[in-house]
């Protein structure tokens, strides 16, 4: 059985080169002042640098504790033996703690040529695009909105910050939740995470409080955002509701290769979460993610996620129903084109009676690229009553690209009606040949057909990213963009 | 619920499970652990899915599984986080000399004896 | 009777074996071929995805007897088995009492097989069907070049190195083209005592020819120990060929335990119907597979009715290796008591599949708290222009069906078993053979009658 990291790396590929003149200087949404300004990046995973993080941040020993034990988990995990191809993950040769800019294209003419085509293809204003490649969301314009959210949050009691500050200033209901849906050692990544993590999100909704607008991470404090291995923890008190967003439809470039994430909710009785991601990495990027909910008594968590970049992304969003008439629905749309691989699902534990769920998977394939869809239903024995559904399709826009469906079904219990349906095919002919009859050009036609295809999931997305979405669609199908 | 000798003291090594089958396709096997203080058994099964818990590490008296991560106290048999959702079975253990001695249900002690000893 | 202790398997074994059971020289070099190969492989542990759901060392392998029993007890299990099966003849007719009608047959118990019957009409239009010994050794030409190398390659895996090296019995069918073989033909295999048996069926269709063939597996409800059963079954379907495959798992006993693994290659514009019932044995996992060249087809059936104690995995793959194949797949599994059944289903379309259509759909219908029902179908598609769906729904009886019934003053055990039955109807109405087929409906109603109403 494998110990060590080491013994994993292949022949190792640079695939995550040292950028040569690393910015260490200051910039907008920076760290607290107590930490120290002198850095320098190190490369490679050890218990040294785990303790130079936490040190770094000034954590609890709790938490230094719990990173330590989470980086021996990780040592002594084998690699999954299913799933995508992990095999050119070079431990070693990853930065495990660098802040934003770092990581980043420096400036304009550093990022790729797609990807600065695909922005100028998709209208963004230059604002805009500075944004994007400082990857941190300066809101330029919406400085008044940002102030006015803040107010009204901190007028209910809601709690939402980065992950860091939130530990230091709410540390005993942070420790109350932490790790309680995904333990350390739940899988390799997680593992990881647990190990390295800084930045992502952390909420607390008071009981009984409903939160309108969706949040996303500029609206927090210190958003230092789309960290490598970020952790989010939000926790929804009884009878509360909260919808939050993250990600973005305009592909980003990141240097680094490896993003390990975990995101835990947990959704006490009879309180509503959704949890909206998207994302669009640069195709040198390996995206495995752990999230997982917890529901209980009433309550309903939506998970709703969409993959259109990276080389790789492993992704699972999990809902554990542990009350009765809880509910767990999970909305996924991938994109895979050339050299990508969208292993993506959802999975569904029952584990109390009069549980329901269901499970809607959209997945398009092109240029040979491949997605899979792998998921799992697990109906404990005392879940009676249990209701769920399965719904996958696939296209298959060319003869190259390729689709795979693996569900499990597992069922321990008489009293359930599941079931589950999977279609894989390829645009029709005929629905071709009328649009293009009507005047559009095969690729209009293609993206209409494609948009029809996602609209159950894309209907559920908030409006700005419905819309950006559809408009990459369109520029996919041009094939102007890769 | 008879003694049954499972195993020699030098036979484990401190904080990793040995593992001792009872019946020839590996269905009733026991989990053996020394901890340097005492010697734990219990079944070697994962109570989640059907995994070796002997496979796993060892830590504060618990044992983990390596395939989900629960651990399970070695004392009660109880799993602290899921996957895993029940306890397994724990057996008392004596040490004598350096035969480590299990108290085994009846019949897999019959198991134990019909194999002319564990495999 | 002859026998080999599985544990402590080498060459020096093999040869005795080999010897004992009379091989012709190129088989025994078969054989030595093979142990080489399973020394080499791994064995599964149980840890590997083929074998999440069955424990690949049940059966109690290690410590048993290969064994070829010939006894008295085997020659009386056999002459019954024939009898029960009616004298061989086509055309119409078979003597009185009689069961099955068949156009041939051969029974094996205990990994010994008897002589083959075959009616005189299809011996004269050139069909071979003996039993694998004597294949062995008088059809080397038609054997040797199909025994275990395409379908079901030796080094394939450790089971099918195991079992090229000991196998002991079974049968081979040889249909020349376009002969159609109007009864079915009939390979019988029983178990009446403990140990472990290796047995191989090989069927070859030529091209434009039809054909019926019959597995049937039996034992009495009493076995003195453990029964380990591996049976491999090749077919390979000529172009323009029809060929129905039924296998029935009718296990009287659960110290059985059964692997069995099921191979067709299926040539261009062949038709290939496996249809699969499983209602007896311990542990059974049977592995049906089909490889379909350029507009050829694969229909699956499969039935299983698994009660209190047994454990029952079907896995079922087919592969769209050409264009314009078409495929279908429905099983469909009942479970009664702390029972469990595993459908899984690979469907494979490989890049150059055009034009192909294939469907899966596993229905599970959980008839007790304890059961444990798994429905796993997956999909591979590597070419888009293709139709390809599954689905898999597990549920218990629907109350709407019974209060209907009930409603017609039907009391709710018997309407529950009417439910039941129509579920299972739509597989067994496919067994083309109905003495076959009023036997599986007889035992499925028995299987019903036991069931104290939950």
């Amino acid at each position: 059985m494998v110990t060590d990291a080491r013994d994993l790396t292949q022949t190792p590929e640079r695939i995550n080169p040292v950028p040569e003149n690393v910015d260490l200087g200051g910039y907008k949404f920076g760290w607290h002042d107590k930490i120290s300004s002198v850095f320098e990046p190190k490369r490679g995973l050890s218990h040294a640098v785990v303790e130079e993080i936490s040190r770094m941040k000034n954590e609890p020993e709790w938490m230094r504790e719990f990173r330590h034990r989470s980086l021996d988990y990780f040592y002594r995990r084998p690699m999954p033996s299913w799933g995508g191809d992990l095999g050119k993950i070079d431990f070693d040769n990853i930065f495990y703690f660098l802040r934003a800019t770092e990581k980043q294209a420096g400036s304009w003419d550093e990022l790729p040529a797609d990807i600065k085509s695909t922005y100028d293809r998709l209208g963004i204003p230059e604002a805009e695009k500075q944004r994007l490649v400082a990857g941190v969301a300066a809101q330029y314009e919406s400085e008044v909105v940002y102030h006015k959210v803040r107010e009204d949050l901190e007028a209910r009691g809601v709690i939402f910050l980065d992950t860091d500050t939130a530990l230091r200033e709410h540390e005993d209901l942070f420790r109350e939740h932490w790790a309680t849906v995904i333990p350390a050692n739940d899988n390799k990544f997680a593992a990881l995470n647990s190990a390295v993590w800084s930045g992502g999100s952390f909420i607390w909704v008071p009981e009984g409080v409903d939160v309108e607008i969706p949040l996303q991470a500029y609206f927090r404090i210190n958003a230092q955002n789309m960290g490598q291995f970020e952790r989010t923890l939000i926790i929804a008190e009884p009878g509360s509701r909260v919808h939050y967003v993250e990600g973005c439809t305009a592909p980003i470039y990141s240097s680094d290769s490896l993003h390990s994430a975990v995101v835990e909710i947990i959704v006490k009785p009879h309180a509503k979460v959704r949890y909206t991601t998207i994302q669009n990495w640069s195709n040198n990027v390996y995206n495995l993610v752990t999230k997982r909910a917890a529901a209980y008594e009433g309550a309903t968590m939506e998970w709703i996620d969409g993959n259109i970049g990276s080389k790789l992304t492993m992704k699972y969003p999990a809902v554990l129903l542990l009350g009765p008439r809880a509910h767990g629905e999970i909305l996924s749309v991938a994109f895979a084109g050339d050299g990508q691989h969208q292993d993506a699902g959802a999975k569904l534990t029952f584990a109390a009676p009069e549980t329901t769920g269901q499970i809607v998977s959209k997945s398009i394939s092109r240029d040979g690229g491949r997605t899979s869809y792998r998921g799992l239903i697990k109906v404990e024995e005392g879940a009676e009553g249990v209701k769920a559904n399965v719904r996958c399709d696939a296209l298959l826009l060319d003869e190259e690209s390729r689709s795979d469906t693996y569900p499990y079904n597992d069922v321990k219990e008489e009293d359930v009606t599941l079931g589950h349906e999977a279609t894989v095919s390829k645009i029709g002919d005929d629905q071709l040949f009328y649009l293009r009859s009507r005047g559009l050009s095969e690729s209009e036609a293609t993206a209409m057909i494609v948009r029809g295809f996602i609209e159950p999931i894309s209907k559920e997305l908030p409006m700005e990213y419905a819309l950006e979405l559809n408009r990459l669609v369109s520029l996919q199908m041009e094939g102007a963009v890769g | 619920m008879p003694f049954v000798r499972l195993a020699s003291l030098p036979d484990l090594e401190v904080n990793q499970g040995h593992r001792v089958e009872l019946s020839d396709d590996g269905e009733v096997a026991v989990a053996l652990v020394c901890t340097g203080d005492a010697v734990y058994a219990v079944e070697d099964r994962c109570s989640h899915e059907d995994y070796p818990l002997s496979e796993g590490w060892v830590e504060d008296h618990q044992l983990e599984c390596a395939l989900h991560g629960s651990r399970f106290d070695l004392t009660t048999g109880h799993p602290d986080v899921p996957p895993a959702l029940k306890p397994v079975q724990v057996f008392p253990v004596q040490v004598e000399g350096e035969d480590v001695l299990v108290d085994l249900p009846d019949d897999w002690a019959k198991l134990a004896a019909e194999g002319s000893g564990p495999i | 009777m002859e026998s080999i202790p599985f544990k402590g398997l080498d060459r020096e074994a093999v040869v005795a074996w080999s010897e004992a059971l009379g091989d012709p020289e190129w088989f025994r070099a078969r054989r030595l071929e093979a142990l080489a190969a399973l020394q080499k492989l791994e064995r599964p542990t149980g840890r590997e995805e083929a074998w999440r759901f069955t424990n690949p060392r049940a059966g109690g392998l290690d410590r048993a007897q290969v064994i070829r029993s010939g006894g008295p007890a085997g020659t009386e299990a056999m002459d019954r088995l024939a009898a029960g099966h009616g004298k061989a003849t086509s055309g119409g007719g078979g003597a009185a009492g009689t069961e099955l009608e068949a156009g041939g047959l051969v029974a094996t118990v205990d990994g010994m097989s008897g002589p083959a019957t075959l009616a005189d009409d299809l011996a004269a239009k050139g069909v071979v069907l003996t039993d694998l010994t004597t294949a062995l050794r008088e059809r080397a030409s038609l054997v040797e070049p199909r025994f275990m190398t395409v379908a079901a390659p030796i080094g394939e895996d450790w089971f099918l190195a195991l079992h090229a090296t000991l196998v002991s019995a079974g049968a081979f069918l040889y249909v020349p083209s376009g002969v159609q073989v109007d009864l079915p033909i009939g390979t019988l295999y029983r178990r009446t005592r403990a140990g472990a048996t290796f047995a191989h069926t090989l069927v070859v269709v030529g091209d434009g020819a039809e054909l019926t063939f019959v597995q049937e597996h039996s034992s009495p409800e009493q076995l003195d120990g453990r029964a380990f059963h591996h049976g491999v079954t090749e077919v390979l379907v000529g172009e323009r060929a029809v060929v129905r495959h039924l296998s029935l798992q009718e296990w009287g006993s659960e110290r059985v335990t059964h692997f069995g693994v099921q191979r067709a290659l299926v040539s261009r514009e062949g038709r290939y119907r496996s249809l699969v019932v499983t209602l007896g044995g311990g542990v059974v996992r049977i592995a049906p597979d089909a490889h379909l060249a350029e507009g050829s087809e694969a229909d699956f059936l499969g039935a299983a009715f698994a009660d209190e104690g047994q454990r029952f995995e079907h896995r079922a793959t087919v592969t769209h290796a050409e264009p314009f194949t078409r495929s279908t797949l429905l099983y469909k599994g009942g479970l009664l008591g702390g029972s469990r059944n595993i459908f899984n289903g690979t469907l494979s379309i490989s890049p150059g599949a055009r034009g192909s259509d294939a469907a899966q759909t596993m229905r599970n219908l959980v008839l007790s708290r304890h059961a444990h029902a798994e429905s796993n179908p997956f999909l591979e598609i590597l070419n888009s222009d293709v139709r390809a769906a599954h689905a898999a729904a597990t549920g218990r009886v629907d109350d709407q069906h019974l209060f209907y019934l009930q409603s017609r003053g039907i009391p709710r055990d018997q309407a529950r078993r009417l439910v039941v039955f129509g579920f299972f109807e739509e597989i067994l109405e496919q067994v083309g053979i109905p003495a076959v087929r009023r036997r599986l409906e007889a035992a499925l109603e028995a299987e019903l009658e036991k069931e104290v109403a939950s």
